[in-house]
């Protein structure tokens, strides 16, 4: 970085150790699942009829707006009901309720598929009606990104994970590195890009070795980046991989990233014709008796996984329960939302009192800000509702990252202020441009 | 199981502003306890236990303060005590402040400075104007004459120049290469100033201790290096550069950087992040600020150093600056950049112009400050060894030692008064000495007699006390007495005809409590080394009372023959005219202290 920018990044603790050499457990398998009728902020349409019955990998709903995405049944039992609740997201969404036979029936969603002979149309239909989706978070379908690639120089698999406690990626990885070499070489080819690379945390060692010895022969390359957070944010990635930054889209610096755990998918589906049903999922924590990562239905109930990984630390009667990591997790007031593909960990933390104090303008914030914003002049021009300046400092830049929180000397929630200045700003605009309307 | 809400992130780091705090007053107390111990070794335990209690003194002022401004708004008087760091504040007030201020004139100041400097704005966090240096301004500014003197007396009186800041005010703010190493003598030189043996502010003594404190807090992340770091390389170079257009050294810029609050203000006081930019661009913008006005303050004004007020200035733009950064760091990267370069090559061309226009070097005689009250008769015209020759009807043909070298002037008298007065040679440093021989200069000498009190031309004391000593003389030879001032020759073979030249001792008073005893600090070259003596004189009678010798630097075994205490008792009694044998075998130690004690004596005798 130059003279007078910060880092824009800071090393966390990471917090890995408690469930990185753990193994993964994979007995849970609800009565009930609910699958979320939701993708993005979009609704899902279901395919199927109350009282259907249904085997693992039906196909239930699809997204069929301006983008396309199916969802396939996580267990095998029957469609019981449509209820509406809470989601992992905190919206109001309809979700499918599947009564579980236990009996694990399945069906093959799709044919066999040779992904390295395949036409690169055939591979983005693939991609398409099997329903890969970015599961590092976003949710977003996947083969959108591959609709036009031009002048892609590198394609990255981003297997960071700089999320605190979380290891599912670390832990999907090391089950299943063929089906990564195999979703990896298949998202390479439909990127037409110049080079390929896997991009990991410098201090994964075993895993670096593996992922070599696994790549070698192909045209992808291992790239460790440095243990900083939030290195798993595209836009710090490509800048620490290419030193370029963007606008809007990484396309424009030439990069397409896609998550490993969606590679993983993409593999499972080329080889075992498998759609996304289960999720590797991180459960730890301080207040959770045995973390640990799970593979889970799509669909279970947060509940039943803290229940299955033995419930709460006794004598801890408040906790956070966090539908992710603690850095950008949100945390939920209830344990009956259930997981969506793109959760991938539940965090659960004691609930303890901050000691604040005031802002003492250490600047902390404005040198770790990865989108390079000044979050505590945010916070000071918001609490004097100057729409101007809020503009000036590139307010809705903001990706919640919760950086400035996290380095705040002075414990303010100042990425939650930041939020309320984007909510402000959101508002504002909104009633403009009713005015106009008018 | 209760499932609270918190909005995310719930990860912090460990660090919080306490801890800050808290290694923020180590480093506060690390100074002030240096302080402490060196003015103890050199002006006794009185004065180290009056900087320790001053410190006391002023954290009780603030936190008591601070504790009846929270009762009266009603809040939690525990918490918010230990959430304001009031005590901060007051350290560093302590610091800054002088070691004779006035008990009385500090508790105000602490007073003033919690609540007019920082509660007022609404507290911690809030203040515009750094509180510390908010308080020493108002000291300085309405408690300068409330001191306690018997300090005063001990401390800074002892000195020649006065305060390494002063010393430079008198000379200009310009000391050419030449007169460097006599210059940074006062001060014991470098190695002095960075241990402290020398009087300033409390705080502003240990370099060493204050570079410590810096590293140490640099490394913590307490404070930011962008300032820091920026203002003392801006503050060098700008000093460096002006210094070498007026033919000075580096040795120049380096004193301006020790000597003074430089590095006591940016340690502590520039890095405190309430009051200064938040962005780095707006810190750096700050820093250079900062440095530009420390140099101007210092060059321009009459204020003992430019820090303080160079810190509430910049105070005063910090909101301004930060608005300079304004936008997306990654987005508006050049724009910023662009800014920074642009204010800050304005700042520093403002700055060397005005430090070559706008200074000029002053060769000051140490000893004279303000205006002079003595009458022309009765001043000590001892070191210009001034002569006067009669030439018939009034006319003398007169010559005097200026600065340099012998002035003469041809000065005509009629009636005890002069009448003429021209300057028939002139051999001082052109460009200032030459001030004292202008012409509007020499007419005051017009109707002058002995009784006349004149000013020495300010900014050329040498050649205008060579010039006063003539007409001096002048009159005196019209009046019938004698003219010669050049000291009579020493007798042959004594201390006062010796010549130690090689040795080049240096004496200054140390102190002069006891009068008419002084005690001299002196060096002299010995055979490998340089030694070191303290040289106890009785004044009135030009007698040396004792010598000790506090740093030994030649030859263990055999120069320390020379300084055995049986030597050195043969010292006593000694005065100019008298005969001192060299101690035998250890000839070049003796030397260096005969050389010691002559100094002493010469100056005692105000050669
Ligand atoms: S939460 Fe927003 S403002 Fe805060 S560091 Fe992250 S991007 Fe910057
Ligand atoms: S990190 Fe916290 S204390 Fe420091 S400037 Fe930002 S908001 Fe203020």
């Amino acid at each position: 970085m130059s003279f007078l920018t910060g880092p824009m990044n800071h090393h966390l603790e990471g917090h890995k150790e408690i469930t990185k050499h753990a193994d993964v457990l994979k007995t849970i398998d609800p009565d009930v699942v609910w699958i979320p009728l939701v993708n993005g902020n979009a609704p899902c349409k279901p395919l199927v009829e109350i009282g259907d019955e249904v085997k693992v990998g039906t196909k239930i709903a699809e997204r069929n707006d301006h983008f396309y995405l199916p969802l396939f049944s996580p267990v095998s039992g029957t469609v019981t009901g449509i209820e509406k609740f809470m989601t992992s997201g905190m919206a109001q969404a309809d979700h499918l309720r599947i009564q579980n036979d236990h009996k694990h029936t399945e069906v093959r969603a799709f044919p066999a598929f040779d992904a390295e002979k395949a036409s690169w149309e055939e591979l983005l239909e693939f991609v398409k009606n099997a329903g890969m989706l970015g599961l590092g978070g976003a949710g977003f379908p996947t083969y959108v990104k591959y609709l036009k690639p031009e002048n892609v120089e590198l394609f990255i698999v981003n297997a960071v994970e700089c999320e605190p406690y979380l290891t599912a990626d670390y832990k999907n990885i090391e089950e299943n590195i063929d089906l990564l070499k195999t979703g990896t070489l298949a998202l390479y080819k439909l990127s037409k890009a110049k080079k390929g690379c896997v991009a990991i945390k410098e201090d994964k060692k075993e895993q670096i070795k593996a992922l070599k010895e696994t790549f070698a022969g192909t045209p992808i390359e291992i790239r460790t980046v440095p243990d900083l957070y939030p290195m798993g944010w595209e836009r710090t990635l490509v800048f620490q991989l290419t030193g370029r930054r963007y606008d809007k889209l990484p396309i424009e610096a030439g990069c397409i990233l896609n998550n490993a755990s969606t590679a993983i998918a993409l593999g499972n589906a080329i080889d075992n014709g498998h759609p996304i049903t289960h999720k590797y999922l991180t459960v730890s924590g301080e207040a959770i008796r045995n973390p640990q990562n799970v593979y889970v239905p799509v669909g279970t109930k947060a509940h039943e996984i803290i229940d299955a990984c033995g419930g709460y630390i006794d004598g801890i009667e408040d906790v956070l329960l966090i539908a992710g990591g603690p850095m950008m997790g949100r945390t939920i007031p209830n344990d009956q939302f259930v997981i969506a593909p793109q959760n991938n960990g539940l965090t659960v933390l004691p609930t303890e009192d901050k000691d604040e104090v005031k802002c003492l303008r250490c600047g902390r914030c404005t040198e770790t800000c990865p989108s390079g914003l000044q979050p505590v002049r945010i916070q000071m021009s918001a609490a004097i509702f100057d729409e101007a300046e809020l503009n000036k400092l590139y307010v809705m830049d903001c990706i919640e990252c919760g950086m400035c929180t996290y380095v705040c000397p002075s414990k303010i929630d100042v990425t939650e202020n930041v939020r309320r200045a984007k909510n402000f700003i959101r508002a504002r605009m909104a009633s403009r441009a009713k005015e106009a309307k008018k | 199981m209760k499932f609270s809400y918190r909005p995310s992130p719930n990860f912090r780091s460990k660090r919080h502003t306490s801890r800050i705090m808290m290694d923020l007053t180590v480093c506060l107390l690390a100074v002030l306890l240096c302080s402490a111990v060196s003015y103890s070794i050199i002006y006794g335990p009185a004065i180290g236990i009056r900087a320790i209690l001053m410190a006391a003194v002023s954290v009780i002022t603030a936190e008591a303060t601070e504790a009846v401004y929270f009762k009266i708004r009603k809040m939690d008087i525990k918490k918010e005590l230990e959430h304001s760091y009031g005590w901060v504040t007051a350290l560093i007030l302590t610091l800054i402040t002088r070691i004779d201020v006035s008990y009385y004139a500090l508790i105000v100041a602490t007073i003033l400075c919690i609540i007019v400097g920082k509660l007022v704005f609404g507290g911690f966090g809030q203040n515009i104007f750094n509180p510390a240096a908010f308080g020493e301004a108002i000291i300085m500014n309405n408690f300068a004459a409330s001191k306690a003197a018997d300090v005063t007396a001990k401390v800074y009186d002892t000195l020649s120049g006065g305060t390494p800041m002063a010393a430079m005010n008198s000379y200009g703010w310009i000391i050419e290469k030449a007169n460097f190493p006599d210059f940074i003598q006062q001060f014991g030189g470098f190695s002095n100033m960075a241990m402290g043996g020398y009087p300033s502010v409390i705080g502003g003594s240990c370099a060493i201790v204050i570079l410590l404190c810096g590293a140490f807090l640099l490394w913590r992340k307490d404070i930011n290096y962008h300032l820091s770091c920026t203002y003392l390389v801006v503050l060098f170079v700008m000093s460096l550069i002006v210094g070498l257009y007026h033919g000075a050294g580096v040795e120049y810029a380096l004193f301006h950087v020790l000597g003074g609050g430089v590095l006591f203000g940016t340690v502590f006081m520039m890095t405190d992040p309430v009051t200064t930019p938040i962005s780095i661009p707006g810190r750096v913008i700050f820093a250079v600020g900062c440095a530009a006005l420390t140099m101007i303050l210092r060059w321009r004004s009459n204020l003992p150093d430019g820090v303080l007020f160079s810190i509430l200035l910049m105070n005063m733009l910090t909101p301004a600056i930060d608005r300079l950064s304004d936008g997306n760091q990654i987005k508006n990267r050049k724009l910023i950049r662009n800014k920074v370069l642009g204010v800050s090559a304005v700042i520093m061309l403002i700055t060397l112009l005005v430090g070559f226009f706008g200074i000029e070097a002053k060769h000051p005689v140490v000893s004279a400050s303000g205006a002079n009250t003595t009458a022309l008769k009765d001043e000590d015209f001892a070191a210009n060894a001034v002569e006067c020759t009669a030439q018939g009807n009034g006319v003398y043909l007169c010559k005097a030692k200026g600065f340099e070298g012998v002035n003469e002037a041809t000065i005509t008298v009629k009636d005890g008064k002069i009448v003429g007065f021209e300057v028939t040679a002139f051999h001082d440093t052109p460009g200032v000495g030459d001030m004292a021989t202008a012409e509007a200069e020499l007419t005051r000498y017009n109707g002058v007699s002995l009784d006349s009190i004149i000013d020495a031309t300010s900014g050329a004391s040498f050649t205008s006390s060579s010039l006063r000593a003539m007409a001096a003389a002048a009159l005196k030879a019209d009046a019938g007495e004698p003219v010669s001032t050049a000291p009579a020759a020493a007798p042959e073979g004594s201390l006062g005809a010796e010549d130690f030249s090689a040795n080049e001792p240096y004496c200054t008073v140390w102190t002069n409590t006891n009068k008419p005893e002084y005690v001299y600090k002196c060096t002299a070259k010995g055979f490998e080394g340089v030694n070191k003596a303290l040289v106890t004189v009785n004044k009135d009678e030009g007698k040396v009372i004792a010598i000790e010798v506090t740093e030994f630097n030649d030859t263990k075994g055999v120069g320390d023959a020379a300084v055995a205490e049986a030597e050195l008792a043969r010292y006593a009694g000694l005065t100019l005219d008298a005969k001192i044998d060299a101690t035998s075998g250890a000839s070049m130690t003796s030397a260096s202290l005969r050389a010691m004690a002559a100094a002493a004596l010469n100056a005692a005798a105000g050669n």
